[in-house]
């Protein structure tokens, strides 16, 4: 592999990671400051995404397909934050489990019911659709680099909420020492509401980013939740920071694990021993990622919780 | 009783009768639903003694299902089709992965516990998906097994009867692990995981055994599944199918066993029975089934403890009580015998008490970043001695304390007990050596009764300990732990639950679970804290009752109680030792009376 082809591998690989990290740092707040189970978050990147192609089906806009996504994903979150989730923090994991296990199979079903079992089309808005020569005789789809300025625009702004404004304080403080907070006399019921429907927001913009690249389908957001947990175990429960570094590593292990990984196994195992391993290998690599980083350091790359 | 005995015969009836009625009646589609809800039960009982017993919340159930039909498929096809081959190879196979998966997730707990889980579990699918010689992501297609005399799982109404007594048997050993000493364990450490360690139990491996067992049973069903669809398919693995296995385990009921039968059934009449009818109401729509699925998931989730039966259980008070009577507060109805090949009990308590112990600590140092907690501190306390420690706010007595019982290590220095060097152990080998705890804040398993708590502490100090099949409601563990509660003054409230008692009590509860032990050390950590006065008086009696029988620790603010129970008394000041000896010298001591009693300021 040419030094060229590996960097645009690098750089589909941090693609890949910015739809990690804009699903997964959300979810890694929930569950670091609610303390609450979420397998419905891969859902709001699901609802985003179909929004967003509805909205451009209706309108013909990608400005409003793009504005649709996050706001119908947080208007989605908030909605059911306050309707029901709200109601399972004080109970057993388990009673959170089925709750949002039952929300997955609803939205993944209702998804067929209004829009078929096939995928919807979402393609590449025309300004973006050209390439840009960033690297010596492999021109890029400017589409892909977007993808990556935008997830770096959110990773600024968010550390910026979180470092430097009062509710990123409150944030904080929730991720590190939960029941703390709620003895300070915070109100945490708005607090939680706003990380709720934040993060969903955060997914449903990745779902409108997603759609050209991957598809978008019913349940397409079950594979997004598992790998986002990949993320969060290996950056540490309720740490943005190790959300951004863990999803990374977890989107360039996963894009060059595919592209390179038979070319290495080929040249050590030799050819055909290469051929059948590559593709079991390649899609198990970001798992074995994670058990080395749990095995190195239980609590993740960047635990939030002290002690 | 009765009811008992007689809902467990009609059970026989209808698992005996219900296939070969139906293969008479010439309905091979229902006698493969019987099969498949007699498979799916078996997987899920095998889940809820993890989840319900053992409070592990795992999300990678299905893995080991998955694992289990993968190694059916693949023996099969090579020619293997003898099912006392395949069952072992199968079960063995995901037993093993259960032991790897379960070195890597049972040290965490909670959401971690269910993402590792859940991931290992992707794991193996996308390692099923990824394998061309496996079929990759469409599977492939296999022989059924031979029972052998002329039975073959190709004949559904053998597999039917074989997946029923296979469900019976998983049942049956899971019941009896449950009450057992092993599952009663279990349980402690769903309940008090700290305690458990502190009595002397090594918590880590018997949650990992539990995960092993779980997986091997689900193994089995997978391997009987198998043979039904006579097919392998990653799909197996995915974690939606741990999902459903978790969904099928609340339906029927958590911590019930017997519920995930009722479970499969709600499961199994929205997936299949749901379909065609909707499909009749509008073509096209079977799928539709799903939107009636997740809300009612989500009502019983949120309105029923206990599942489904919880849910009617306004109108159909019987089915609740049924579901409530968890599988541990119904271990006092005798349903299995204790075992009678045991020796007589008072005799065994008598003989294993243990003589006090000598504890030395020398040049103990612990620090925190810059505070120093613990500095230099040297005691040599023999055999049999009360001693005091006392010294004001912040002196470093609860974290001398936890250095000795083991939940800190020191940076340098070294804690013997009779010679024996504690330092760098775990808490429970600690426990096991004779070091005894009871803790500030009171430690007992609150979903326990008395006596069950007590008990527990008894069984930790017998071999074996964790017997996996021997009852636990034994009077080897029940007589010496009535006998402890008596010395507490608590025998009384034996069938309370521990949880309902009030502060005192608890008090005097987790003292006779730690005199149970019969500990060689005993640690108290501020035993009279909180209590009033009429229960203060209470707890003095009992702790008087120590002197002499046990070589005590005791950290207490109450003074006046300090010098009159103590032999000697250390004085600890910013972590040092200021003052050591007779009540009478401390009391009169100049450097104590500044630093601690306030006397300089007069």
């Amino acid at each position: 592999m040419t030094a060229s082809l590996f960097a645009e591998q690098l750089l589909n690989g941090v693609q890949y990671g910015v739809f990690l990290f804009l699903v997964s740092a959300g979810l890694t707040l929930i569950f670091g400051i609610m303390n609450f189970v979420n397998l419905a978050h891969g859902t709001l990147f699901m609802l985003g995404a179909y929004a967003a192609a509805a909205v451009y089906g209706l309108t013909g806009s990608y400005m409003a397909a793009w504005a649709a996504a996050p706001v119908a994903a947080g208007l989605a979150g908030w909605l059911l934050e306050a309707a029901l989730i709200r109601h399972t923090y004080s109970r057993d994991h388990l009673v959170q489990v089925m709750v949002t296990f039952g929300l997955l199979v609803f939205f993944n079903q209702l998804m067929v019911v209004l829009f078929g079992a096939g995928s919807q089309p979402l393609d590449v808005p025309a300004a973006l659709a050209g390439r840009i020569d960033l690297l010596p005789g492999r021109p890029y789809p400017t589409f892909r680099l977007a993808i990556i300025v935008v997830g770096a625009l959110v990773a600024v702004l968010l550390y910026l909420v979180i470092s430097r404004t009062r509710i990123g304080a409150l944030v904080r403080a929730g991720a590190s020492n939960r029941i703390m907070l709620d003895a300070l006399g915070v109100d945490v019921r708005i607090l939680y509401t706003c990380v709720f429907a934040a993060g969903a927001a955060l997914a449903g913009l990745a779902g409108v980013m997603a759609g050209p690249v991957l598809s978008i389908e019913p349940g397409m957001g079950d594979e997004m939740l598992v790998l986002s947990f990949v993320v969060i175990v290996i950056g540490g429960i309720g740490s943005i920071r190790g959300a951004l570094a863990a999803s990374l590593i977890v989107g360039i292990v996963e894009v060059l694990g595919r592209s390179s990984l038979k070319d290495l196994l080929v040249a050590v195992l030799g050819y055909s021993a290469g051929q059948v391993a590559a593709p079991a290998l390649a899609s198990v690599a970001v798992y074995v990622v994670m058990v080395l980083v749990l095995f190195f350091r239980p609590q993740g790359l960047f635990p939030a919780r002290q002690g | 009783m009765r009811v008992k005995a007689a809902s467990a015969a009609v059970a026989l009836v209808l698992a005996l009768a219900v296939p070969a009625a139906l293969d008479v009646a010439g309905r091979p589609f229902l006698v493969n639903l019987v099969t498949k809800i007699a498979v799916m039960s078996a997987a899920v009982v095998s889940l809820d003694l993890i989840v319900g017993f053992g409070g592990l919340l795992s999300l990678g159930h299905a893995a080991f299902f998955g694992l289990a039909a993968y190694c059916v498929g693949v023996l099969a096809v090579g020619g293997v089709t003898s099912i006392w081959i395949q069952l072992p190879a199968a079960a063995g196979l995901a037993a093993a992965a259960a032991l790897i998966m379960g070195l890597i997730a049972v040290r965490t707990a909670g959401i971690y516990f269910l993402m590792i889980t859940l991931a290992l579990a992707q794991l193996l699918y996308y390692l099923a998906v990824g394998s061309e010689r496996l079929g990759g992501d469409d599977g492939f297609a296999l022989p059924r097994s031979v029972l052998g005399g002329g039975l073959a799982f190709d004949q559904p109404i053998v597999l039917c009867y074989a997946s029923v007594a296979a469900l019976a048997l998983v049942l049956y050993a899971a019941r009896r692990l449950v009450q057992s000493q092993f599952g009663r364990a279990l349980q402690g450490v769903r309940s008090n995981e700290p305690r458990m360690r502190a009595l002397g139990y090594d918590s880590f491996r018997i949650k990992l055994a539990a995960f092993v067992v779980a997986g091997a049973m689900c193994g089995v069903a997978g391997a009987l599944f198998v043979n039904l669809k006579a097919y392998v398919s990653p799909a197996y693995m995915h974690w939606t199918r741990s999902g459903e296995l978790l969904v099928m385990l609340l339906l029927g009921g958590i911590g019930t066993l017997n519920g995930a039968l009722a479970g499969v059934v709600v499961f199994e009449a929205f997936e299949t029975f749901l379909p065609p009818l909707l499909e009749r109401w509008h073509s096209g729509s079977g799928g539709n089934w799903m939107l009636l699925f997740g809300p009612f998931l989500i009502a019983v989730a949120l309105l029923s403890r206990r599942g489904v039966a919880g849910l009617f259980a306004r109108w159909w008070p019987a089915a609740a009580v049924d579901a409530m009577s968890r599988e541990r507060s119904s271990q006092s109805d005798p349903g299995i015998a204790p075992d009678e090949d045991v020796p007589a009990p008072a005799q065994v308590h008598r003989t294993e008490e243990r003589s006090p112990g000598r504890l030395q600590i020398r040049a103990l140092r612990k620090t925190f970043g810059g505070l120093v907690a613990t500095d230099g501190v040297t005691l040599d306390v023999p055999p049999g001695e009360f001693h005091a420690i006392i010294g004001p706010n912040g002196a470093g007595k609860t974290t001398l304390m936890a250095q000795i019982g083991g939940e800190q290590d020191p940076d340098q220095g070294e804690i013997l007990v009779d010679g024996h060097p504690l330092t760098g152990m775990p808490v429970h080998r600690r426990a096991r050596l004779g070091i005894g705890r009871a803790c500030q804040m009171s430690s007992i398993l609150k979903d326990f009764t008395v006596l069950e708590n007590v008990a527990l502490a008894v069984q930790a100090r017998q071999r074996p300990a964790l017997h996996p099949w021997r009852n636990a409601n034994d009077p080897r563990f029940t007589e010496p732990a009535r006998e402890a509660l008596r010395q507490v003054e608590l025998l009384s409230r034996a069938e309370t639950l521990a949880g309902d008692l009030v502060h005192g009590e608890q008090r005097r509860l987790e003292l006779a679970m730690v005199l149970a032990m019969h500990p060689r050390v005993l640690l108290l950590d501020e035993p009279l804290a909180g209590a009033g006065s009429e229960e203060s008086k209470q707890l003095l009696a009992t702790l008087r009752s120590l002197r002499g029988r046990y070589t005590v620790i005791l950290i207490e603010h109450d003074v006046d109680a300090v010098f009159e129970l103590a032999d000697r008394v250390t004085v600890l000041l910013y972590g040092r030792i200021i003052a050591s000896g007779s009540p009478d010298d401390v009391r009169t001591d100049q450097a104590v009376q500044v630093a601690y009693l306030g006397a300089g300021n007069e």
